[in-house]
Order: structure tokens, then sequence, then C-alpha cells
């Protein structure tokens, strides 16, 4: 025994240095995101509110149910391989992928997905799409490949949200019993990627060498770096110190795709800029009178001025290029909204706003009008000169503008209390079909007291019709009736105009493809273009090749 | 010692001040931090989370503002800053134990530096007056100095880190480094090289001509005309009486500049981003992030404080007036 346990201490020792330097070595072919924010602390808890957990956590390292595109709604399946809804819409049963494992080789089951959701339900805090708030009563694992969700009522828009859920494995998430504060710094999930190192610069994911998908991702590791801004990133970008950035600049072809063969950019319509009324204080109460302000708005100039061609007028049904095929009846496909300044006066002036002499429009009350204030973000370029056009346009009506510029918190918190008499933003909640712009904007759960925090009803603008419509959408998985209640969110919008849409409004995403191939593109929209915080960004990681 | 019992009591009346409008100012900007966050997320995050994260948060039952208050006073107390919300779950000491090293390294270095060298550089002037160097150097400093902080970085920035690569763009350190090794060390250094540039440059001017025009005036003394006319060396004239002399005023203004240390941090750490305390600063405002807020803006009241009170307190040491209690 002698000679072998002499052997044995060298051998041994020789394999904790290969050991060793198998972990030392760098991967060969990192991806490499270029953040414009920076991140904080190390959390990799999925449930943290908020993008407050590192990027990684959502898109490389947890896995959901499903990949709802949210440009065109088509469901990709991940750990779910396929759902249907029960003929009352109340029930809905998804099977989930068999042989698939979780980062520490325990195997993933059905299980996991319903202590994932009722473990959403103990720790309402961390249920951020409100599920349970929602209408969901119960999720049970009805085999080890059968989940079963039970409604109390129809509500099928909520899969959007369900399949968008990060599943956690049962045996670690049952030992936590502070989720809330809990930030999770060993991650063990399903996903591509297996948690490597975190720093306030970088966060790096390895490749996971047993994930389900056999041969993807192409990719050996995934590093975000942080920047503190859109002007860093781009740089980063255009030294080709990263591939791939989630980035808002002004003029994407001269600014970025014009500087080299290697810089490319897509960016899919999937919201849009509007001008919001609020509707809450007069004469913006009235329709008639929103309806005439919105023809007097030269919408194409709006969009060439702030955007200068790279994006377009919004469609004046505010259904996004990308769902109009689908959710649009065919006499309201393609309408532009109708700019005729001659119209408008004429109409203001029927609706009993009169000019007086001095050509000043007067209310109601015979009073000239008051300065109106548009609100936008501070130094936000682009919206100040959507202002300055619609402010132009509404002075050859006889109507009176200013441009108030908020800081981040004072415009979001004016808009949200309704404090505001116009003011531009993006469409607060969109989603892969129509019905979810038009719900988080008008119904009127999401609205509240003038004064109070409306989530995201800025117009504070409801109608009946468009609440029956909505309810309509949500009590069916028919297509065909979904597409007639959109037509009725629509018409109704349309008629009342508690909005102008003004331009489109797209994702950022910038890319270096120096050394990767495969991006997502208008081409090859595999995904919808998402930042790299959301579930969507996965698909980016699986797909991107090295060349 | 009635003095510096006097300025300590001073000293936390105005701490109370200070944790007392750090309690007012945030709860006068309008909106909420959840409403922030919905906004920040431009669409991306669910309007139902409201509910979960005002629970999340703990701001769904806070009491009356009296009841607020008196809360603050005391978790501030007892150095319990609660949780970010930017950056929840965190505690907001974290944080700033995080950010504060790269600060004080960066920004605290640099502004000793800049005193050390823009007062050599004044000294120099005004000792050598008449000398071509000498004469060019206040007309430089005060270009230099009236620079704007932020254009000057961008250039910086542009030219050795865009056009030239010969430092990074941005951040404290390479990625995936061992702490305390040489290629981190060298690491760090190079990052550093661009911000703290910046400082030395536009902060220098600043020293370099009050220094000069210290020592000018002191030159002027009658003690100077004495002690040439004893035939002392000028080495000794120098470090004895002019340097001593002009070095006090210098050193008040320099006290309260390390004491502004953090505030001054925001521009060169948003520049580059450099993950210091000004960095954070400047986000938890964007962010609402009151708690975080809260704790930065203690700490840079904390730090005015207690420069300004070691300066009384030296001063007290340097100048017999001022320890005798007179006040002319």
């Amino acid at each position: 025994m002698k000679p072998v346990s002499r052997l044995a201490a060298p051998l041994a020792l020789l394999t904790a240095a290969l050991g060793a330097y198998a972990l030392a070595q760098q991967p060969t072919t990192t991806f490499t995101v270029v953040r414009s924010s920076q991140w904080g602390a190390q959390n990799l808890n999925p449930f943290t509110p908020g993008d407050q957990h590192l990027q990684a956590t959502n898109s490389a390292i947890y896995e959901t149910l499903f990949y709802v595109n949210g440009l065109n709604g088509k469901v990709t399946n991940v750990l779910g391989t396929g759902y249907t809804w029960s003929k009352d819409n109340k029930t809905l049963t998804v099977t989930t992928r068999p042989g698939v494992k979780w980062h520490d080789g325990q195997a993933f089951s059905a299980n996991d997905v319903a202590f994932t959701f009722n473990y959403l339900k103990q720790y309402p805090a961390l249920d951020l799409s409100g599920l349970w708030k929602n209408g969901l009563t119960s999720v049970k694992a009805s085999g080890p490949g059968t989940v079963t969700f039970t409604f109390a009522r129809a509500n099928t828009p909520i899969f959007f949200y369900l399949a968008g859920t990060p599943i956690v494995p049962q045996h670690l998430w049952s030992q936590i019993k502070d989720p809330l504060t809990y930030t999770n710094s060993k991650p063990v999930g399903t996903g591509p990627f297996t948690f490597d190192a975190y720093s306030l610069q970088a966060v790096r994911v390895l490749k996971n060498p047993n994930y389900w998908m056999r041969g993807q991702p192409y990719v050996d590791a995934v590093v975000w770096r942080a920047t503190n801004g859109n002007d860093a990133a781009l740089l980063q970008l255009l030294k080709g110190e990263a591939d791939y950035g989630y980035v808002g600049i002004p003029d994407p072809k001269g600014g970025y795709a014009a500087k080299g063969p290697n810089y490319s950019y897509w960016w899919p319509t999937n919201n849009s800029n509007f001008l919001y009324f609020n509707t809450t204080k007069a004469p913006f109460s009235d329709p008639a009178f929103r309806r005439a302000v919105a023809t007097a708005i030269n919408t194409r100039d709006v969009a060439l001025k702030a955007y200068s061609g790279v994006l377009a007028a919004a469609p004046a049904s505010a259904v996004i290029p990308a769902q109009q095929a689908q959710w649009l009846p065919a006499s309201m496909k393609g309408l532009t909204p109708k700019y005729d300044p001659a119209a408008a006066d004429r109409a203001l002036t029927a609706a009993g706003y009169r000019k007086n002499a001095q050509g000043q429009r007067l209310g109601k009350d015979g009073r000239p009008l008051p300065t109106f204030k548009i609100l936008v973000g501070a130094g936000w370029t682009d919206f100040i000169t959507m202002a300055q056009v619609v402010g132009d346009n509404l002075k050859k009506v006889g109507i009176n503008t200013s441009i108030d510029q908020q800081t981040w918190s004072s415009y979001s918190g004016g808009l949200q209390t309704a404090t505001y008499d116009m003011g531009i933003s993006w469409g607060w909640g969109n989603g892969p079909t129509p019905y979810y712009l038009f719900y988080s904007s008008f119904s009127p759960e999401l609205s509240a007291p003038v004064g109070k925090t409306a989530p995201s009803n800025l117009s504070r603008y409801t109608n009946p019709a468009l609440t029956q419509a909505l309810a309509r959408f949500r009590a069916t998985s028919d297509p065909a009736a979904q597409k007639q209640a959109v037509a009725t969110m629509v018409s109704t919008v349309m008629k009342d105009m508690p909005w102008v849409p003004l331009t489109d409004r797209a994702q950022f995403s910038l890319y270096n493809t120096s050394r990767f191939t495969n991006f997502p593109t208008a081409q090859n929209p595999y995904n919808d273009g998402s930042p790299d915080d959301v579930p969507g960004a996965r698909l980016m990681y699986l797909n991107v090749k090295p060349k | 010692m009635p003095y510096l019992l006097r300025k300590f009591g001073i000293l936390l009346f105005t701490l109370w001040v200070a944790l007392t409008l750090n309690f007012i100012l945030p709860r006068l900007v309008p909106g909420d931090p959840i409403g922030a966050m919905i906004a920040k997320y431009q669409g991306r995050l669910d309007p139902q989370a409201v509910t979960a994260l005002t629970k999340a948060y703990g701001l769904d039952n806070q009491g009356t503002l009296i009841e607020q208050y008196f809360g603050y006073l005391g978790r501030m107390l007892r150095g319990d800053f609660g949780r970010s919300i930017g950056q929840f779950p965190t505690p907001v000491s974290d944080i700033i134990g995080q950010a504060a090293p790269w600060t004080i390294g960066l920004i605290g270095v640099t502004t000793i530096l800049s005193f050390l060298i823009g007062s050599a550089f004044g000294l120099y002037s005004a000792w050598r007056r008449g000398g071509r160097v000498a004469d060019a150097l206040p007309p430089l400093a005060l270009f230099l100095n009236s620079m704007p902080y932020f254009w000057f970085a961008l250039l910086l920035l542009y030219l050795f880190a865009y056009k030239q690569s010969l430092f990074p763009l941005g951040n404290n350190l390479d990625p995936f480094l061992t702490p305390w090794t040489p290629q981190w060390w060298s690491s760090l250094l190079r990052h550093a090289v661009l911000p703290a540039l910046t400082i030395i440059v536009t902060a220098a001017g600043g020293w370099l001509i009050t220094m000069r025009n210290n020592v000018m005036n002191v030159m002027g003394e009658d003690y100077l005309a004495f002690a040439r006319a004893k035939g002392l060396s000028e080495g000794r004239i120098l470090n004895r009486y002019v340097l001593r002399n002009a070095l006090l005023p210098s050193f008040t203004a320099f006290g309260i500049a390390l004491g502004f240390v953090v505030g001054g941090a925001i521009f060169v750490e948003t520049v580059f981003s450099y993950p210091g305390l000004g960095l954070y600063l400047y986000q938890a405002v964007v962010g609402l992030d009151y708690p975080l807020m809260q704790e930065i803006f203690l700490f840079i009241a904390l730090a005015v404080l207690v420069a300004n009170f070691i300066v009384d307190a030296l001063y007290a040491v340097l100048d017999p007036r001022v320890r005798d209690g007179r006040t002319t």
C-alpha cells in the first residue's frame, strides 16, 4: 500500500493544480452587453421588484414557462411545452418540459411550477403582475408534467404575465422565509447560463453545460458591463468593447450605423408617444374640444422634427404596426391622423369655443383660454421638440401653450396625480396585444381621484363602452371575439380622443457585429428587440453565434 | 476650552437641523418612489405591481408625519438607515460602505493633491514674481479654474480614452480581477487617471491663486522686512515666516473643501461612471430613493461639520487670538 499512497499525494496535488488551472481559465467566447445605467449591490432574487436584481437573473439564469413576443404575441415554449384553456376560460392547463435539470443537478418538475405560483400567493409583495389579485384561485401540479391554473373569472390576457413568471426550484426556495429581502447570491435556475462573478463594473454568467437545449447557447459566457449613460455605452459599442447595448440615441442611422459596416441596429416599434389630455380639467374634459385639438396637430411633422425620419407618426388607432394586421378591422387599418387646421378651427367654434377679435380662442364662458402647459421631462429633446411643434400647431387655431419641463420625479408625479394640462409621454403598459395598452391607459381600476397617484390611467379617462370591451376581451380566448372587442376599444378612444398618438416609439437595440452574428433583426425577429433585463433577451443569448 | 465646547454645541445643533431638513426635503419633492419606478420602466413594468411594490418597500403604512419624524430620528440615532429603494433590498449602509471608499480615495486624494500642487505653484509664483514662468502661472490658473468641470472631463474622455485608447472609458476597475494583485492595482490606477486629472487640473488653479495672494500679503508685512534686515537666509524666511502665515487662510478653505468631497464628486463620477457616493446620490435623487438620499446627505453634512470643527480646533492651536476667545 505504501508506494501507492506515496504516488497519491503528488497526483492529488497535480489534480488540484489542474483543477485550479481549469477554473482560472477565461471563457473563450464572451458575449458582452453594455448597460447605460449602473446597478447596485449584488442581488439575484428574481422576485425583487423592478429590475433591481441583476440583469442576468431574468434573462440568463431563470426561465419562464413561455416566452410571449411583445410585438406579435407569438408564443415560444420554454419550460412549458403546451397550454390549453378550458371552454369557460377559467382553467389553464400547462404541460411542462421533461428532462430539465436545475443548475445543482436536481430534476425540474411541474411541482416546481406549482410551488413558484403558490409562493407568490404566500408572499403577495412578490406578485408584481398581480396574478392572485386578478382572479387566480389555485395552481396545482396535476401530474409529473402538468400544471393546472384555476381562475375565479375568465381573464385570458393574464396568460402573458403567467407565462413570464420566473420559475424557481422548490427544494431551495421552500427554505427561504424572507424572500422579499433575500439576495440569492448563488442562484440556481434552469437557464442556459449559470452565475459566475459579480462586481460593480461587470457581471458574468457561464454556459450551462447541462442545458436542455442541446448545442445551445453558442457562446461560453455573457458579460454585462455598467456605464452611466447613453454616451458612455455608445462609445463602448463603437470601440468594440461591447457587442450589444440597449441604448436610446437620437439618430441610430447617422450616429451609429453610418460609422462602419459592423454597426447595426434594430428598433422595432413597440409603443407610441402620446399627447395626453388631463380630462379632469376644462376644456380638456370636453371631447369635442379634444377632437378639434387633435385635428390641429400635424403628427407627421411632429415625428419628422423629433426623430428626423427614424420613427414615423403614430397610427391614430394607437395599435402598433406589428399588431395591426391581426387586430384592427380592415376599415381602420392604416388610419393616419387627419391634419386639417381649417377643420379644427371650425370644429372649435362649433363646439362653443369662439375666437375674439385678436384671434384668441375663448372658453365657453367667453373669456380667453389660459396658456396651457405641455408637461415634458427636463432636457428630453425629443419630447421638447414634440411640444414645440404641437404648440406651433395649436397657435394657428388660437390656443396658446408653453412647455413645462420638469425633472423626472415631478414629471411622472404630475402625470400620475393629474396636475398637468397636457403632457407628452409613452403608452404606460404595452403588451403582445392592443388590450394591454387600452387596459392600462383607460381602465377604471388603474385610475385614481385627482391628487392621488394613478398607476397608469394618466388622462383619467374612462368610458363604460370601453370598460365593457375590456371585460369582453378578458372573458374569451376566441381571437375573433377579441378582435371585435379591440375594434370597440379603438373606435371609442378615437371618438373621444383622451390622447393624441403622436409618434412611434421603439426598442433600442444596437449591435456591434464584429464578433457575433445571428442577432434578432427585422428579417429574423425571434425576439421583440427587448432590453437585456427581460426574459426576451435570453433568446438572443441562445442564438448569437461567434463568427 | 469654552471656545471648543461652544463650537461642539453648534455642531450638534447644526446636525439636528441637517437631519430635520433631510427628513423634510425629500417629502417636498413631488411624486412618489413607486410612481417614479413605474414611469422609469416606460411601460415595461406592469401597473399591477403598484400594490406589491408599496408593500415591499414598506410604504403602505407609515403613520402620521410626526410619527414618521420621530421614528426617523430614532432610527438615525441607532444607525439604522433602512433599505435602499433603488437597490432594494440592500441596506443603505451597505451601499454607502461600498461606494464611500471610491469617492474618498479618488476625490479625497485628488483634493489633497490639487491643494498641495496648487499651493506649491502659488508660493512659487509669488516668491519668484517677475520671472517668466512665475508670471505666466496666474493667468493659466485662472483659465483652468474657470473651465467647467464637466466639459473638461468630457474633453479628456474623448481625447485620451476614445481617440487614443490610452485610458479606459469609465468605471473604476476592469472586471473580474483578484483584489490587491498587481493587475488590480494597475487597473485601479489606469481608471483613476482621467477623473483625477480632471479634478487636479480644474481645482489646482484656485489654490494657486489663493496661495499666491496670501503670500503676496505676507510679503508686504513689516515683520518680513525685519527678518530680511536681520539677515536671515531666504530659505528660513520662506519656511518660518511666509509659508506658515500664508497657509493659515488657505487651510480654512481646504478644510471646507475636504468636507465637500462627497458633494463635489457628482460631476466627475457621473461622467466617468465611477461608482462612488456622487453617482449614487445622483441616482437616488432621480429614483426618489429617500433612504439612500437621506444617508448620503447626512454623510455630506457630517463631513462638512466635522471638517469645520477640526479646522476650528486647529485654529485654536495655531492662532492665540482664537484660543483666548477674543474676537479681534
